[in-house]
């Protein structure tokens, strides 16, 4: 049996609370809503190469060769991801598919982002007019 | 330049070079830890070599731990990394580790260690966030922040349980400092 001697102290529920909470808001702050996923937005070094309507891609579509790394980003399905990628990293491959507004699948050595962007519902139409 | 040139001594540089040695060790080994496919969140990270900067922190002092943490993610970007990834662990070293130190301040009265680990942990996925919406120049990584702070709960945890060990283990030698 370890003992660990070292107890809590108050200020380590303050340090965890902190934490949680700087998560809370920056969940609110950075992930959008219920709005939908409507478009694929890719970009390289902050340009932006491709904006595509995620709901109007039946077939398998597939983007290659943005960079050195030869990376294959495809969208299918109503989603989005890296397949593969020379890249050192990785982390965009094992992001995985996103599908959801504000995900973002990320290649930093390539600079490439790819973000998916919602629409959110304008619900705020004239229904009527009275004179 | 006073500040920076600080009193060595022979027993103080060894342990500094000791520490540095292990620290990039931890580095390696926790490359080869598949973390992201067990929690599958973007640019998680054990942070293993947190553990041997806590404990430089706690028997060395903050010039020392400085030292090691940037000989350590330096050494580690030419073995391992590229530019990218010396930015982003040099970034997350230097926020941690000026957090651990203003919680070390009040250790024991106010803090455990677990405390100043998981506040070193989340500050070091901070710094990661804040430098890759620089170098991308968007801000489409500051979703995943949220997740990365609650994993750095877990994995502040295990670093600060691992560092209770060492200290109680040093404890019980008698050495509650070095140099």
């Amino acid at each position: 049996m370890i003992v660990v001697k070292n107890k809590l102290k108050p200020g380590d529920f303050l340090v965890v609370a902190l934490i949680i909470s700087l998560a809370v808001i920056s969940t609110a702050l950075f992930v959008q809503g219920e709005a939908e996923a409507t478009r694929v937005v890719i970009s390289k070094d902050g340009e932006v190469l491709y904006d595509v309507n995620l709901e109007e891609v039946k077939e398998r579509l597939e983007i290659k060769n943005l960079s050195e790394y030869n990376e294959l980003i495809v969208i299918e399905d109503g989603k989005v991801r890296f397949e593969r990628s020379n890249c050192p990293d990785q982390v965009c491959v094992r992001t995985g598919w996103i599908s959801k507004p504000g995900q973002a699948a990320v290649c930093l050595p390539a600079g490439i982002i790819v973000k998916i962007v919602g629409e959110i519902k304008d619900n705020d139409e004239i229904d009527i007019i009275l004179r | 330049m006073k500040n920076i040139v600080y009193k060595r001594t022979i027993k103080s540089t060894i342990v500094e070079g000791i520490l540095v040695t292990m620290a990039l060790i931890l580095s390696y080994v926790e490359r080869m830890i598949p973390i992201g496919l067990i929690i599958p969140i973007p640019g998680i990270k054990l942070g293993l070599a947190n553990i041997v900067t806590l404990f430089a922190l706690f028997y060395l002092g903050i010039k020392s731990a400085l030292l090691i943490s940037l000989l350590r993610c330096i050494i580690a970007a030419m073995l391992f990394g590229g530019i990218y990834s010396f930015l982003f662990s040099l970034s997350g070293a230097l926020l941690s580790l000026l957090v651990m130190s203003i919680l070390m301040g009040g250790y024991s009265r106010y803090f455990s260690i677990f405390g100043i680990s998981i506040g070193g942990a989340a500050a070091h996925n901070i710094g990661q966030v804040i430098i890759a919406s620089l170098v991308l120049q968007s801000t489409a990584v500051l979703p995943y922040l949220s997740l990365l702070l609650l994993s750095s709960l877990i994995t502040g945890s295990l670093t600060g349980f691992t560092s209770a060990l060492l200290i109680n283990h040093f404890d019980k030698i008698g050495v509650s400092k070095i140099n």
